[in-house]
Formats: structure tokens, sequence, C-alpha cells
């Protein structure tokens, strides 16, 4: 409602340039590109910062302190002093690390996040590009993470990170059947894969009434996918300090950072878009709603992350493949059979 | 009837998970317990042992005889006491008073082994410096009263 | 090749501690895994050591008193207790009975600061940080009234020969009465956050199980030998203080499992929260210093044992005394030592992560260890 008008001005304005000054025609679509391309990376830098800035502030206020308060109202620019910081803080390289492999692990992180956001409705014509493949690339892109974390634990060469990065990647592989298991059954509903369009069939009622269980699931192994407590294994600060990030500093400790949370927020997105609507809603426009019900799930992962303890890698094994994934077929052929009968 | 049981733990166990989220949901409405240190500070009761100090007199010298008494009680040896008699005086007169606070540990012994009063322990908590030097306390020192320290912001 | 030089898996060493955040301290574990799993444990003792013993035989009584409280940090009035009991028994001192009863109230207080602490890091151990912030908070309450009393939030040196170095402020009786209404609610908010939370239960039910045989055997003592169905304490089978008068029924568990010792600690919570409702009801009247000793005492040549049931399990003091102004021998048998000596046990075959809570369950502290 707000996004589409402006980029639909924009692409208007551009065809006019080039009308004007007669420039190549393939000006139009290479300008959306460079245009496209920048208000992602904004917009998830801006809400990184957000996000780091709402976990500081819900975990402070849930265990009764008040968080930053110094740097701006309420410590709302404490974020970017924090990443100031970073910037400058030295770039260390263990003696011993995988260097190309050390160097590029946390581009590597970070990069699918914002590939991901591509597919992402953010409102009524709000998309980059409305893939019919979405859901499909969407789960594909994100998981060239566990590439990167596996990569990141292994080139920093410290048993500490390996550990890590083994368990992420196992972790991940195992999470990954039932989060698309429990997607299924969305796309079985709306008959489609496209983000867009699955939106449009939630007109009459959300896709969450239809495919309770498979929301649950999903948030689950969602938590489980961006590595949120109760299943934050890979980074277990108790015994392994800080996982497959432990040999990273600096700027590429940021990249980490900031894929973590971009994650957390695309997940939500996700969540979102598949079972909450996605912008659908009255009144206000859908970026609105569409930014209000993503917030709405991220704000339930971070309750999980402040109240649950972690669980052990076994047991968090034993979980995906012993209950998630039987309750996700359950679901699925219970979705399958509802839909053949009627 | 397994399954039954299954189905019951699983209940149980959402029941339980969701009465913690309850539980840390109703902490967020609650009011903060912590304090915003250097602009708000705790009112210290008055027993509580700051740094080690010397009680004024009524013209602002100090009331130490030089007994010693501290002296010989101090378990980390941080007090030193230069001492000497003068003909016609009674008892001592003191040089040097000089209490080392990087070795003091706060145990209050020698304020309760005084039998003149002459020292006491302030509510005075931040005597933090960057010189060990600045930790060698002298009777002006001693003597002196900072209960607010300034900071920069 | 044959599969089993196909698939070679190798046994690796880590090293946890002495830095590493979980250690609680200064404890190192040389750890041999095989994957996740844990093959052979080696403990490593020793960094916290500060030879106290010997500092106390080198200084006078009273001097030593303020030391003692550095022993145990987290519950250090038990430890000042003990000292000055030893003392009195050699010298035959008479103690007053409100100067037992704050003692008494004291050691209850501490007590409850420092499980309060084991509840925020156990939590904590297991990835839930919240709890840690709630555990903190109600170690304020108490410390607040161990503060005004004592003068010290820690190392408190209230105790002395023969009685307490000062009455009660008057700001004690409304803070304490606060405190005892307010405190079970907390409790309950600790029981609902983790007490039945199916994440906590995986977690430490029937990990690092002792057996009552097994925890004898190595010397346990306090809330961890209690979890193992051992129906001990100090409180009540040696009364000592105002424990008599006041009589007091131990928390018994009988697992054994790291669950059993953490509730262990929390229902004890509960009975101390009892002992001071108790303890400041029936506060007798009179002095809380037994008249005419001397700061500098010269006590009587014998030998003594005094034990004292700390938060941690039998604080226990051996004195030798020569008559000297100085102790001939300080010998400490400090609960977490013992504690602390079936780690390597409790830790062959676990997992990674189970190390942890293990470790933590046992509510050791490494000055306390190490002395």
């Amino acid at each position: 409602m707000i996004v589409h008008p402006v980029l639909s001005w924009l692409k208007d304005w551009w065809v006019g340039i080039v009308e004007t000054y007669g420039l190549p025609t393939w000006f139009v679509p290479a300008a959306q590109m460079v245009v496209n391309a920048i208000l992602i990376a904004g917009f998830i830098a801006v809400l990184v910062l957000f996000l780091i800035w709402l976990t500081r502030k819900v975990s402070a206020h849930i265990q009764q302190r008040l968080g930053p308060m110094r740097v701006g109202w309420h410590g709302c620019v404490q974020t970017v002093a924090d990443a100031l910081k970073l910037v400058q803080k030295e770039d260390t390289t263990p003696r011993d690390a995988d260097r190309p492999v050390f160097n590029i692990a946390p581009f590597l992180a970070f990069a699918p996040t914002v590939v991901a956001f591509v597919v992402i409705p953010f409102g009524d014509g709000a998309i980059v590009r409305d893939l019919n493949i979405g859901v499909l690339f969407l789960f594909a892109i994100t998981t060239i993470n566990v590439i990167a974390i596996l990569a990141g634990g292994w080139a920093s060469n410290s048993k500490y990170s390996l550990l890590g990065g083994f368990r992420s990647a196992a972790q991940l592989v195992s999470y990954e059947v039932p989060l698309i298991l429990s997607v299924l059954g969305v796309i079985m509903l709306a008959g489609t894969m496209k983000l867009g369009a699955i939106v449009e069939a939630q007109n009459a009622m959300w896709f969450v009434v239809y495919q309770p269980l498979g929301f649950v699931i999903y948030v689950i192994a969602a938590t489980a996918e961006v590595n949120r407590t109760p299943f934050d294994i890979p980074e277990a600060e108790q015994e392994l300090v800080s996982g497959f990030n432990i040999e990273y500093s600096g700027m590429k400790f940021a990249m980490f950072f900031l894929a973590e949370f971009a994650n957390m927020f695309l997940v939500s997105a996700v969540a979102a878009t598949l079972f909450l609507g996605g912008w659908k809603g009255p009144w206000l426009p859908g970026e609105f709603w569409f930014l209000a019900k993503s917030f709405a799930i991220v704000l339930l992962l971070m309750f999980f992350r402040w109240t649950y303890p972690r669980l052990r890698v076994d047991q968090l094994m034993s979980f995906a493949w012993k209950f998630l994934l039987p309750l996700a077929f359950l679901n699925l052929l219970v979705t399958g059979l509802i839909l053949v009968l009627m | 009837m397994n399954v039954f049981r299954a189905l019951g733990r699983v209940i149980k166990g959402t029941w339980w998970l969701f009465v913690g989220m309850v539980t840390t949901t109703k902490h967020m409405l609650r009011r903060s317990i912590t304090i915003q240190y250097p602009r708000q500070r705790f009112e210290q009761w008055p027993r509580f042992r700051g740094r080690l100090a010397m009680v004024p007199d009524e013209e602002g010298g100090h009331k130490c005889t030089a007994c010693a008494q501290c002296l010989r009680i101090c378990p980390a040896a941080c007090i030193t006491l230069e001492r000497h008699k003068e003909e016609g005086v009674k008892g001592f007169l003191v040089d040097a008073y000089v209490v080392d606070l990087g070795l003091c540990i706060y145990c209050g012994l020698c304020v309760e082994v005084c039998n003149f009063g002459a020292l006491e322990m302030i509510p005075e908590y931040e005597i933090s410096a960057y010189d060990k030097a600045d930790f060698i306390y002298d009777i002006p020192k001693l003597l002196a009263r900072q209960l607010e320290p300034e900071f920069k912001r | 090749m044959t599969p089993e030089t196909a698939y070679r898996t190798e046994e690796f060493q880590v090293n946890v501690g002495p830095q590493h955040p979980s250690t609680h301290g200064v404890f190192r574990m040389v750890l041999t895994m095989d994957g996740e799993r844990v093959v052979d444990c080696e403990p490593h003792i020793g960094f916290l050591h500060r030879s106290m013993e010997k500092m106390a035989e080198n200084r006078l009584y009273i001097q030593f008193l303020p030391m003692a409280d550095r022993i145990d940090y987290l519950s250090s009035i038990f430890c000042t207790v003990a000292h000055c009991e030893a003392v009195e028994q050699l010298m035959e001192i008479d103690v007053p009975a409100r100067a037992k009863y704050l003692r008494t109230i004291m050691m209850e207080l501490c007590r409850i600061a420092s499980h309060s602490i084991f509840f925020g890091v156990f939590a904590l151990d297991l990835g839930a940080v919240t709890p840690f912030l709630y555990g903190f908070r109600e170690r304020e309450l108490t410390m607040d009234l161990l503060e005004m009393t004592t003068g010290q939030r820690m190392t408190f040196n209230y105790c002395r020969f023969g009685g307490v170095a000062d009455d009660l402020p008057d700001s004690f009786f409304p803070t304490v009465e606060k405190f005892v209404k307010v405190f079970p609610a907390r409790l309950d908010d600790y029981d609902r956050i983790l007490n039945e939370n199916e994440i906590f239960v995986a977690r430490t039910k029937n990990v690092g199980t002792v057996e009552a045989s097994r925890a004898i055997n190595y010397g346990w003592t306090g809330p961890n030998l209690r979890a193992s169905g051992v129906d001990f304490d100090l409180r009540r089978n040696r009364p000592y203080e105002a424990y008599g008068e006041l009589g007091y029924e131990p928390v018994v568990l009988q697992n054994g499992d790291c669950y059993d010792r953490y509730r262990a600690r929390i229902l004890e919570m509960r009975s101390s929260h009892e002992l001071i409702k108790k303890c400041v009801e029936g506060l007798p009247e009179g002095p809380v210093q037994a008249e005419k000793i001397s700061k500098f005492p010269k006590v009587p040549a014998g030998e003594v044992y005094v034990r004292v049931a700390s938060p941690r399990g039998d604080y226990g003091l051996y004195l030798l005394s020569e008559g000297a102004d100085k102790p001939y021998r300080y010998k400490l048998r400090t609960p977490s030592f013992n504690n602390l000596s079936m780690i390597r046990e409790m830790l062959l075959g676990v997992y990674l992560a189970d190390i942890v809570p293990i470790f933590g369950s046992l509510d050791v502290i490494l000055p306390d260890v190490d002395r």
C-alpha cells in the first residue's frame, strides 16, 4: 500500500528519463534492481539494529532490569554505538585457522539471508520477485546457512567451535525436515508455492486456523533453525562458550550476529506470511500488518529465549525425529485426507 | 493406553512451559529493581564499612594517641605508624599514620579495638584509582571526606 | 580397507577451564572426548590455593577471623562461626542466648543467599538466563539484612569470641518482616519457571545420579548427601548454636540426581525461611557478647573439632592449641572439596552438555575447595 506506489512511481520516472535522454531500455530493470538491493540491505540493517535493541530491552524487563539507558532515549542508539565499536575492533585470525574459509564463512552466513528476503511479500505488490517456487527457494537458500556455520566452526581450528559447527549441522539438517513438512500443508491448501498467491489465498481465513498443528511445528522447527533457545546448542554459552563463532572478532563476528538476527526476523516473516495472512489486515496499510505479525512471532521467540533452558543434543535430535516428524506427517495426512474428501 | 499417557505428558509439558512464559511475562510488568548507578545511588546503612577514615576532633585534628593497638590487630598489616616520645608529654606523639588501602580488607577490627574513637569506617566506597600510590592514605587524606564523588558523563 | 580403518574415529582432548564460564571459578578439567561423549576426565584443582591453614597458624586468633570469611565467600559466616566456636570451646566461654540466636539468623540468611546464587547459576548453566537474575534479586533481600547488621555484604566479620560484634539495628525488624512475607511468593515463582519445566526436567532428571552408599563413601555432606536419600543434617543430629531449641527437620530426597540436588536446595531455602521466622519471633533478650573476653586471647592448650552445617555441607575445623595466641594446627575440612572428589567418576560417559549441570548441581565453590 505504501511501498508499491512509490516503486511504481520510481519506475515511471525512470521510463521518462530513458525516453527523454534516449538511454537503452535495459536501464529501467537495472535501476530497479539496484534500488531493490539498497532497500533490502537498508531494511535489514535497520531491522537488526532495532531487533538487538528490542532483545536487550525485552530481556531486561523480563529480568526486572532496565537494560541500556544511556545512549539516546532509553538507549535506542546503543546498538549503533556497539556496532561502531565492533567495526573499530581488531580483526583477529587464529594462527592455525584455515584462512580463506575462515574469512568467507561470515559472509556466507549473511548473504543467503539477504537473498531470501527477495521473495518475502512485505505488502501488496511490495515484493522483489514473486517467484512461482517461492517457498522452495526460501528454504533452499536459507539452508546454505548451515554450510557457513560449519565452515566457520571448522576453519577456526578450535575444538569448541568445531563441536559447535557439527552440532549446528546435525541440528539444522534434522529440523529442516519437519519445517518443510509443516509448510507443505499450507502449500496444499493454497495450491501454489508463490508467496504472494499464498497470502491472497488467506483472504477469507488465515491458514493458522486450518493448520494449527502445522503452525506449532513450524514455530518450533523455526526456533531450532535459527539457533534460538531452547535449541541454541550450536552456540551453547555454558559448555561451548560460544560455539562456532568463538574465534571471530570485530566485523566478522558482527556478520554472524547480523545473520542470526536477520534470520530470526526472516523465519518470523515467513510464519506471518504462510500462517497469519501476511499483509492482509483491515484499515491500516499492508506493510504495517506484515511487520506487526512478524514482530509478534519475533517477540514469541524472544520470550522463549528468556524463559527456557537449553535442550541437550541427543534430546534435541530425538525430539525432531521421534516427535516433530511424525506429527508433521500426521498433519500432512489429515490435511490431504480432508482436501480429498471435501 | 500408551498413546493417552504420551498425550497426557505432552499436554502437561506444554502447560508447564506455558506457565513459565506467564511467569516471565508477569515479571515484565513489574517495576525494575535496579538503579541507574552513577546517577542514582543507594543510601548506605549506617553500619556499612566503607573505607577507613580518622574521626576529626573539634579542631579538625585527629584523635590518635599512637597506642598501636590497630597495628597489632590488623590482619593485613596495612597500617604503619611512626611515633616518638617527648619530654613532659604523657604517651606518644604521632609522626605519621599511613594506611595502605590497597592492602586493607575492610574488616573493621581496627575501629573496634581503638579505645579513643580515633578511627571509623565511612560509607565511601568509590576509591578506585589509576595509581597504586593513590591508595596510600596519610592523616590529611584520612581526615578528609568526599562522600559524593563527581563523575563525568 | 576394513571398516574399522575406513571409518576410524579419534578421541580428542578438550580443555575446560580454568577460564571457562561454567566452571564457577578456576577449576580445570582435561576431558577426553569421543564425539559428544566424555571418555575420560582429569580434574585439576588448586588454582585458588591461598594456604589458609598456614595463614591461620601464623596469625592471632582474632586476626584470622576476617580471613575465615574468605574461605568460602558465598557463605562466609559459617567459617567464622566455626572459628569462634572452636576458640570458645577451648576457652570454655558461655555464649549468651541472644548471640546464639543472632548467629543462627545470620547463618540462615546467608544460607538463603548462597542457595539463591545456586538457583540462578544452575539455571544459567542449563541456558536459562532469566532465573539467574531472579536468584540475584532474592539474594539482594538477604544481603540487605546482612549488610545492615554486619556492615558488609559478603565478608561479614560478624562473629566474635563469646558472641557477635553488634546487636541488630532497629531497621532490621521491619525489613526482615517484609522479607519473611515476600520470600515464599518468590520461591513459588522459581517453582513455576523451572520445577515442572519439561526441558529442565529432561536435562536434570537421571543425570549424574549418585546413590546413597557412594555418596557416603566419598564423604559427601549437605544438600548433596540429603538429595541421595541419606537423612543426616548437623542442625538436627548435632545441634549447635540455637538449632537445638528451634527444632529442625532436614529435607531428604531419594533419587540423588541433578534434579533432586536442585530441589533439595530450593526446599532448604523454604525451611531456612521458616527457621528465620521462628528465630525472629523467639529472639531472647540479653547481651550479645560474653563478659571479659580479651581481644587477643591466649587459648588454653587442647584440641577441638567443630562442625558447622554450611550450605555446601559439613564445614569442619580441627584446632590444636598449645596455649599460645596463635593456633598450633588449624585444619579445615571443607565440604566443597569432598563433594568435588567424585567429579571424575560422575562425568565418565556423559554428554558434553551434561558436564555443566552435573558440576553445577554439586554447588562447589572453588576457594572452598582450594582454600
